[in-house]
């Protein structure tokens, strides 16, 4: 009878052993069956992941709305620029300096009230072409935002890099102006070429002009876009006073007045931000050659003498034509 | 693959979940890092345009003549002592068409003892007193030229021409000015070992800096070329006597932006 439980003790324990490892056998196909679905998720996910970047990549240069190109965005907005229109009169030198990741702006003549829409670099008619920049010419150009969320805060930021062409053995290189040994230029280019959020054709007065954070860049900031999917247009003015009166002073406008039968003159000024001439006099550096902040110069002390300190913008006009070629103007955006 | 398989068979539990978030890690760093740095560096919009060059600076005569309408030949010396009236000419900077900054430099060799003198000069009418007459070569016109006035002034005050390189040293024994022969101008010019120029053909550069536009059109200059009587007077007696005698000397104006 012992023998008989021993052997039925045993009987058990090898049914036990058994199970045991049908058991452990089960669970290790388990485990591995696993392991392969946990993989085979991870290569679908990967593959997912890179189609869609594809995707996102490829859709940049597909045409969504009528006269514009999809080009740059974020998650939250896509930036885009007008179709028609041309690359720009300097574009082989763009080439040179082009940033891959960035998209060209496109140019067009001038628009149905009379204003450049391009810096100076508009490509028209075959064999007639803007020229270039110089005191006195303003314009402005586009670029739209479709937010792709119900409101998104953004953030420009403008970079106006000065250039000069070298050519060595037929071979063209653009050489930046430098930073230090041409620190007064790249001070010239922020006061006398502005930028400004807005420009009022019927009395020629600027307004929202977007400040230099540094002395390369200027940040327009905090721009909320609401309406998910809706293209916003946006223009950004540009101007390069011919004089320093220009700026500080008003100038008039004449429009006849039927119901009166007379001339009526208004003078307006020429940017109406309240802080623009507190900009000029915190600024000096930046719009007269020779003048800096420890002169502590104000509008008034300028109106005073205006034959220096005018003379003085003039000569800092003349040291940008003197020596910078090419402007190079770009835009970052971002999520503020 | 059997071998993979083996050895992750080896593995414990914990081994395996180890290696299951080292490889997607990696994965999605793979994916993650080129990703976003496109996304962070790539709404960026450019354009290129050029800044035009400004209008290249030109010298005209007066009425805004073709240049070789100044003409500086013929002066007669013994009347500039005699009167103490200099001779007088007029040209002109045009700019183009914007206003500018410049610099007026004459650079003139040193073989009759003359001396420079430059104003800022204005258009007059004959009843003028004091005026500059210009006429053209061919005699077709005659303008009248007066010094101008500056703001504040009552008299017209010349402009300050600089001489960049004159050796005042030696005024009493050669009765004028020199230029240097040792200083970097001299060895801008010449080769030192080679040459060997006379000393009066040396130019001493005058300049007037950071003249302002004051007419797009034309600015007016008159120029009196006189006799420095005051060396005359010094004891000097031979070569600043003023004798029309055939010497000749070489006056270049010329005219740059100011840059600097």
């Amino acid at each position: 009878m012992i023998s008989e439980v021993g052997q039925m003790n045993e009987k058990n324990n090898i049914n036990l052993a058994d199970s045991a490892s049908d058991e452990l056998l089960e669970r290790k196909k388990m485990q591995k069956a696993a392991l392969i679905k946990m993989g085979a998720m991870l290569v679908l996910s990967a593959i997912m992941l890179i189609f869609s970047s594809i995707a996102w990549f490829t859709s940049n240069s597909e045409n969504t709305v009528n006269g514009m190109k999809v080009s740059v965005k974020g998650p939250e907005y896509e930036i885009s620029v007008l179709t028609s229109g041309t690359n720009g009169v300097y574009d082989d030198y763009l080439d040179l300096v082009h940033d891959d990741t960035a998209i060209v702006w496109k140019m067009k003549g001038t628009d149905s009230s009379g204003l450049e829409q391009n810096m100076g670099n508009y490509y028209s008619i075959e064999g007639v072409t803007d020229d270039g920049i110089e005191p006195g010419d303003s314009g402005y150009i586009t670029f739209f935002v479709t937010p792709r969320v119900d409101s998104v805060d953004l953030d420009f930021t403008f970079e106006l890099l000065g250039y000069n062409a070298e050519t060595d053995n037929n071979e063209t290189t653009m050489v930046q102006i430098d930073p230090t040994n041409d620190a007064d230029v790249i001070n010239y280019l922020n006061g006398h070429i502005l930028l400004f959020e807005d420009y009022d054709p019927d009395t020629e007065t600027y307004s929202g002009l977007i400040k230099n954070t540094t002395s390369l860049s200027r940040l327009l900031s905090n721009k909320t876009y609401t309406g998910k999917d809706t293209p916003v247009e946006v223009n950004i003015y540009w101007v390069w006073a011919e004089n320093l009166s220009d700026m500080i002073n008003t100038h008039e406008i004449t429009v006849r007045d039927d119901e009166q039968d007379k001339d009526i003159t208004t003078a307006y000024p020429f940017c109406d931000d309240s802080d623009f001439a507190t900009y000029i006099e915190g600024h000096p550096q930046y719009f007269m050659k020779g003048v800096t902040t420890t002169d502590n110069v104000t509008i008034s002390t300028i109106n005073n003498n205006y034959q220096y300190y005018g003379g003085r913008y003039n000569l800092a006009d003349n040291v940008i034509g003197a020596r910078v070629r090419f402007l190079l103007l770009t835009m970052t955006v971002s999520v503020s | 693959m059997k071998k993979v398989k083996e050895s992750l068979d080896k593995l414990t539990t914990m081994q395996k979940i180890e290696v299951i978030i080292a490889s997607i890690t990696t994965v999605f760093l793979m994916i993650a890092v080129p990703v976003y740095a496109w996304f962070s560096n790539t709404s960026k919009v450019e354009t290129m345009t050029k800044v035009k060059e400004p209008a290249n600076l030109d010298i005209c005569a007066g009425d805004g003549d073709s240049v070789e309408n100044f003409e500086l030949s013929n002066i007669d010396l013994e009347d500039i002592q005699k009167t103490g009236q200099p001779k007088c000419y007029v040209f002109g900077v045009v700019t183009g068409n914007l206003k500018t900054f410049y610099d007026i430099q004459i650079a003139h060799t040193t073989n009759i003892p003359f001396t420079y003198t430059l104003y800022r000069a204005e258009e007059a009418t004959s009843s003028d007193t004091n005026v500059v007459i210009y006429e053209p070569l061919d005699g077709t016109k005659t303008k009248y030229y007066k010094r101008s006035v500056e703001e504040g002034k009552t008299t017209p005050v010349a402009l300050p021409l600089v001489d960049l390189n004159a050796d005042t040293s030696k005024v009493s024994h050669y009765g004028r000015k020199l230029a240097k022969t040792d200083d970097r101008f001299y060895g801008l010019g010449y080769d030192n070992e080679n040459d060997d120029p006379e000393i009066y053909a040396v130019p001493i550069y005058s300049q007037v800096q950071e003249l302002e536009t004051y007419d797009v059109d034309h600015d007016f200059y008159i120029l009196e070329i006189g006799w420095d009587q005051t060396n005359s007077g010094s004891g000097f007696s031979k070569w600043n006597a003023a004798k029309n005698i055939k010497e000749t000397d070489i006056i270049y104006i010329t005219a740059s932006r100011t840059t600097e």
